[in-house]
């Protein structure tokens, strides 16, 4: 399996703070890599680290071997990256479809002509870019409230739409910071099912949760990290196996 | 020459300090660019001049004043900005213009533009050193102005409202949930802020021996913008170097190059600064979170 | 969705019809100028809301741009005799220009920045206006402002101008409705609304504010052009930090983000000063006021969400469907 993410010696700290402590991963092609730990281990900056949004105090991040390390975000979002966020992140006072449409915007390339003499939307590229976000909403079951304003979905509605925007611009990874919280036994069952047929069609995934039965029940791999630094790395059963992971969740046994 | 720049300097970033903490404390707690604070603390001054002409004692006079400051923003605290708290960033500063006008517009309509003497019968002697000449309104000013920067450190530091201000500017909801009373508290930092102001206005009009409409906006409201962006919004200490620093590079610039241009090279100066250090000085320290 | 866009521009081409008409029931010289001047001014507020509605940058400081449209314009046709359609085009390009380097120099600034060198800008221009004498002539200003002429056609009645201003509005309208709607637009509303998870689809924000800021600015300064060879008198006392306030209200009072709405604030206020005296004297005392109420109680404005027009054409379908569902 080829590496698609790799880094290299990835600190992050905030003041005294170790947020992020030399750890070193791989995401390869085509799993579903979950990222595990106890609150404030670090798995968000993580994420916003491997993405640009923060700059490394220490250490490297490579994709498909080139090296990223200090690129802007739309810069790192343009090699293939897109992602989710733990509070959801909408443009709250555009359309459903406008949403996913700025999730393309990447793809489509109108130029000046078909921006200021077609009409608006009738555009060749324009038209293209809406079926291909109609049809990414409609695996979503979202094609119904294409034209409502964002803000206005429920809850859940949010949730899928971010990662149908994080879709539209046909990632090769795939972040979900934490796509579950907030989600109902049945509604996380559903998520699982979307997670895995995302990563049927050919995407890779990483996954940061809290829900152990949906990371362990989808999780090609996991990742787990404690204040910052990497304690395990594995399949479930030997995750789940671990006496260093045991511990950073249960606490060490006194003798 | 050059001493005497520096000293004039001083003195006048003194009275900046004192508009610009004013204003960087609603800032630093609310993240409101308040467009109005110039335009109220002019009403407390011009409130404290009509005492004055009416034969009040200057001192009771400017308490007044100062109330009245205190007062005011109270009440377009509560009515104008409060509803719109949570509103995003355009929406309160624009409500913020809002007020400006409004109250601009009522000293315009009770006082007019003219120019007003302003005298409280304190009249300063100069001291010579030298060369240079140092009015002891000047010390006075520096002295009003350090004592009421420590008493705010104190205030913030030492009491338990100050430290439900603080504990604000982090979080409103997480101070909600420990039981600081959000709306009052906000209110007193207004408050404060208000009051602050109008020390500052009186002291300006002190200065000058005058007062007109423009103490509000031109040399208040922006005085405390030019101060903040160079000190960093947010940030009270940064308030207070960068308003010392602004006053500085006027008398600097009106000293050795234009005075004609000064309000355009100081603007440019600023401009060019936030080219170099987009953050100001001393940048209010908050991590960003996603 | 074919039906309401059909439905729209139908609408579009015959308000279009109608304002071209208007001058055969409205003759009065005055009355021709108050529309001149409320279409350009409407330009203006299209501009702003590029900027701040659809963009979210708050920018106080428009009146300069106007200004220096306004002067480059002037300057070059009474001092250089450039014909019209040159000083006017290049007016826009320059005030682009002055727009792209001031958005560049802000890109990294937070909001709050960006506010107040806008302000300041404002300051700087006015102060050069006023003060760089030998090129702006001062106080004084600079008089005899040629009129528009188009190969010898010269727009020097108010009744000639009201087409050129009209076809200016309605060509500025276009062009920014679909600047609006397209991938530029959306990447806007996206910055707008939230930047960092716009950064995470791939718009580059620091490159879109910019551009953003250019592209109104073109827009600003065209019309400032405009409006110097309309009252061909370019006065350093018209660009000032009240007058950008007054332009931000145009746009906010119809609402920021409705393109529609800029032109009914606009009409309203520029229309109301005219109509009644002591409307003008108070008119900032006005604008104050309507600030801190609009936004407490209609931040969308008058034909923005959940204002006033989305709520006539709520009765308008509320009344229409009665029957309707009646019948089933």
């Amino acid at each position: 399996m080829t590496e698609l993410v790799k880094t290299e010696d990835l600190s992050k700290h905030f003041g005294g703070v170790k947020a992020l402590e030399a750890v070193e991963m791989t995401i390869r092609e085509s799993e579903i890599l979950g990222v595990i730990g106890p609150n404030g281990a670090g798995k968000s900056t993580l994420f916003n680290v491997i993405t640009g949004f923060y700059q490394p105090t220490r250490g490297k991040v490579f994709y498909n071997g080139v090296e990223v390390t200090g690129h802007r975000v739309d810069s790192v979002v343009d090699k293939g990256l897109a992602r989710t966020f733990q509070n959801i992140r909408l443009f709250d006072q555009m359309t459903v479809l406008n949403n996913v449409l700025v999730g393309m915007h990447l793809q489509i390339h109108p130029g000046i002509m078909e921006t200021l003499f077609r009409d608006p939307g009738k555009g060749q590229k324009e038209i293209e870019a809406r079926d291909k976000c109609m049809s990414l909403l409609k695996y979503f079951g979202l094609e119904k409230d294409a034209t409502l304003v964002s803000g206005n979905l429920p809850y859940g509605k949010k949730r899928k739409l971010e990662i149908a925007r994080a879709l539209a611009s046909d990632p090769k990874i795939l972040l979900l910071d934490e796509p579950s919280a907030g989600m109902n036994p049945n509604e996380t069952a559903e998520l699982m099912q979307l997670i895995d047929g995302i990563n049927r069609k050919g995407y890779t995934v990483v996954v940061i949760e809290h829900n152990m039965k949906l990371i362990m029940g989808i999780s090609h791999r996991i990742v787990v990290l404690n204040f910052g630094k990497k304690i395990a790395e594995g399949d479930p059963a030997a995750i789940q196996a671990d006496a260093s992971v045991i511990e950073a969740y249960l606490g060490k046994e006194e003798d | 020459m050059l001493l005497q720049h520096l000293i004039n300097g001083l003195s006048i970033g003194s009275i900046y300090a004192l508009i610009a903490m004013g204003y960087n404390m609603v800032y630093g707690i609310l993240e409101l660019l308040n467009f109005a604070h110039g335009d109220v603390y002019a009403v407390g001054c011009f409130a404290a001049l009509g005492l004055l002409t009416m034969g009040v004692h200057p001192a009771l006079a400017i308490m007044a004043g100062i109330i009245v400051g205190f007062v005011i923003n109270l009440f377009v605290e509560k009515l104008a900005y409060r509803p719109v708290r949570y509103s995003g960033r355009v929406t309160p500063t624009i409500t913020a213009v809002g007020i400006a006008y409004i109250m601009r517009n009522a000293i315009l309509k009770i006082w007019g533009p003219e120019t007003f003497a302003f005298d409280i019968g304190v009249r300063g002697s100069n001291l010579q050193f030298g060369g240079i000449i140092i009015g002891t309104l000047q010390i006075y000013i520096l002295l009003i102005a350090v004592s009421c920067m420590i008493g705010i450190t104190l205030y913030l530091k030492k009491t338990k409202t100050g430290q439900g201000i603080i504990a604000i500017s982090q979080s409103i909801p997480t101070a909600a949930l420990m039981g600081v009373p959000v709306n009052r508290t906000i209110s007193i930092v207004y408050g404060i802020g208000g009051a602050l102001g109008v020390i500052g206005g009186i002291l300006f009009c002190i200065y000058y021996d005058s007062i007109f409409i423009g103490i509000g906006f031109a040399l208040g409201t922006i005085k405390a913008w030019m101060a903040s962006i160079i000190g960093g919004v947010g940030s009270l200490k940064g308030a207070v170097m960068g308003a010392i620093m602004l006053g500085l590079m006027e008398s600097m610039v009106s000293g050795y190059v234009s005075t004609l241009y000064k309000d355009a090279i100081v603007w440019l100066l600023l401009i060019a600064f936030v080219l170099i250090k987009p953050q100001g000085l001393f940048p209010a320290q908050v991590a960003e979170k996603i | 969705m074919m039906n309401l866009a059909a439905n729209r521009k139908m609408i579009t081409i015959a308000a279009i019809l109608a304002a071209c008409a208007l001058p055969l029931v409205i003759t009065d010289e005055y009355a021709l100028r108050v529309l001149n001047v409320f279409f350009i001014y409407s330009v203006v507020a299209l501009s702003i809301n590029l900027i701040v509605g659809f963009c979210g940058q708050l920018d106080m400081g428009r009146a300069a741009f106007m200004g220096l449209g306004a002067y480059w314009s002037a300057i070059l046709a009474v001092r250089l005799h450039f014909p019209f359609f040159v000083a006017f085009l290049t007016a826009g390009i320059f005030a682009g220009l002055v727009g792209a380097i001031l958005g560049f120099l802000c890109r990294k600034s937070s909001f709050d920045y960006l506010t107040l060198i806008t302000i300041g800008f404002n300051v700087v221009c006015q102060v050069v206006f006023l003060n760089w004498i030998p090129v702006t002539n001062g106080a004084m200003g600079i008089p005899k402002v040629p009129v528009p002429e188009f190969f010898g056609f010269a727009f020097d009645t108010n009744l000639r101008f009201y087409y050129l201003a009209l076809g200016f509005l309605v060509v500025c309208y276009v062009l920014i409705e679909r600047i609006t709607k397209s991938k530029l637009g959306r990447a806007f509303e996206a910055i707008r609304d939230d930047s960092i998870a716009a950064s995470y689809s791939g718009i580059n924000i620091q490159n879109f504010k910019v551009l953003n800021f250019a592209i109104g600015s073109v827009f600003t300064g065209l019309a400032g052009s405009l409006l110097v060879h309309y009252t061909q008198y370019a006065s350093p006392f018209n660009y000032t930090l009240d007058e950008s306030v007054y332009q931000l209200q145009m746009a906010i009072l119809g609402g920021l983000g409705s393109l529609p709405g800029s032109l009914l604030g606009t009409l309203i206020l520029v229309v109301a000063p005219e109509i009644s005296r002591s409307f003008y004297e108070y008119r900032l005392v006005f604008v104050g006021f309507m600030m801190v109420i609009m936004m407490i109680y209609w931040p969308n404005g008058l034909l923005g969400k959940a204002g006033v027009g989305e709520r006539l054409i709520g009765i308008m379908r509320f009344r229409k469907k009665e029957p309707e569902e009646a019948g089933r």
